[in-house]
């Protein structure tokens, strides 16, 4: 199980993130409730593609940034990230869902199903800032507290 | 006027410090004539434009512009609200539109069919200005001094003729660069921006102890407060 607090504790404190927007995800709802104003900033955006602006923007300015959102939008992810992509604009995405383990993507990903969140996390996000690409972590259904 | 005239007009009358993002291909084209380090061009990728241009603002007190056709802003309407809800005072947004959607065919956009263009703006807590086509060169000089003071989230909407410039030269940017270009450019705080405040000293950052009294009384006595 992952709990919440602890995953914003690691992605701000340790790793720095500090931007966050996102559309309302049932699945996430814990990470919401756990928010901390001292330690981030997190925008609703109206949509995913909106969210994903705002968070690239951000990062423009100096702030690194997360986008929240239900991995239902998952079938269309490589060209919802191509503008990151071609601009090379890193960020990390993170999603919640059902997706199998096994699928792989040409960007670092990676699936969260237990404790060992913040090592996957840290190579996700080390990856991503490196390659000026987006990262994106999965969290499996049921293991946030 | 042709949007060629009016961007180009429009743009002279902004300061050098703000931000502009330009969306479309041949809107990117018809100021990258005279490109500078404080433009981004989005050749691609609809509907990022403001989004993007918001993030920076967000994040910066440099003022945001995003240049954008009513055909792309149709594509994501809730941005107006979006934008609206930030209450960032130095973003605007300068809404393009010539009624049709240019670059394919010229067939029309929804837009027009908009019972107020300015009522759809106004109802997202957004403030919004108009220009006509009519508007020349010798007008928008006049605006410069108003346009520094302009406070935002403000939607700019502006009445162009249809129509593309031809013969304009092909963009080309290396994407990478232009990302680090415009980084640089919005993290440098040495150049003020035309809304620049000096921040206002709260009470405790202030040292009683170095304040002379006996000086600020004669100098409120002599030049009143």
């Amino acid at each position: 199980m992952v709990k919440a607090i602890e995953f914003w504790n690691y992605l701000c404190k340790e790793l720095d993130y500090r931007f966050f927007a996102g559309v309302a995800c049932p699945g996430l709802e814990p990470l919401y409730k756990k928010m901390n104003s001292k330690l981030m900033h997190y925008i609703p955006a109206v949509n995913e593609r909106v969210g994903l602006g705002l968070v690239s923007g951000a990062y423009m300015a100096g702030f690194k940034g997360g986008l929240l959102m239900d991995m239902s939008f998952a079938y269309d992810l490589t060209s919802f990230i191509t503008f990151n992509v071609n601009n090379k604009i890193p960020l990390l995405i993170i999603g919640y869902g059902k997706r199998d383990s096994t699928l792989t993507y040409d960007f670092p990903s990676e699936f969260i199903n237990g404790p060992t969140f913040d090592k996957k996390i840290r190579k996700v996000a080390t990856a991503s800032e490196f390659e000026k690409v987006p990262g994106l972590v999965v969290i499996k259904e049921g293991v946030l507290l | 006027m042709k949007r060629y005239t009016v961007v180009n007009n429009f743009i002279n009358i902004l300061h050098g410090n703000d931000v502009l993002i330009f969306s479309g291909e041949e809107l990117c084209k018809e100021v990258y004539g005279n490109n500078k380090p404080n433009y981004f061009y989005i050749k691609d990728s609809i509907g990022v434009a403001v989004p993007f241009g918001l993030g920076i603002a967000m994040c910066t007190d440099k003022r945001v512009f995003v240049f954008i056709g009513e055909g792309e802003l149709m594509r994501e309407l809730g941005i107006i609200s979006q934008i609206g809800a930030s209450k960032c005072s130095n973003m605007f947004l300068v809404l393009l539109d010539n009624g049709c959607y240019q670059s394919a065919g010229g067939y029309p956009t929804v837009f027009e069919n908009m019972l107020s263009k300015k009522g759809f703006i106004y109802n997202s807590n957004t403030k919004v200005i108009t220009f006509t086509k009519h508007f020349n060169d010798k007008e928008f000089k006049k605006l410069k001094e108003r346009f520094l003071r302009l406070v935002g989230p403000m939607v700019i909407l502006m009445d162009v003729d249809k129509g593309i410039k031809k013969g304009l030269e092909e963009i080309d940017v290396d994407f990478e660069e232009q990302r680090d270009r415009i980084s640089k450019f919005i993290l440098d705080s040495t150049k003020e921006t035309a809304m620049f405040v000096p921040p206002i000293l709260s009470m405790s950052d202030i040292d009683i102890k170095t304040l002379n009294v006996d000086a600020l009384k004669s100098e409120v006595m002599t030049n009143g407060l």
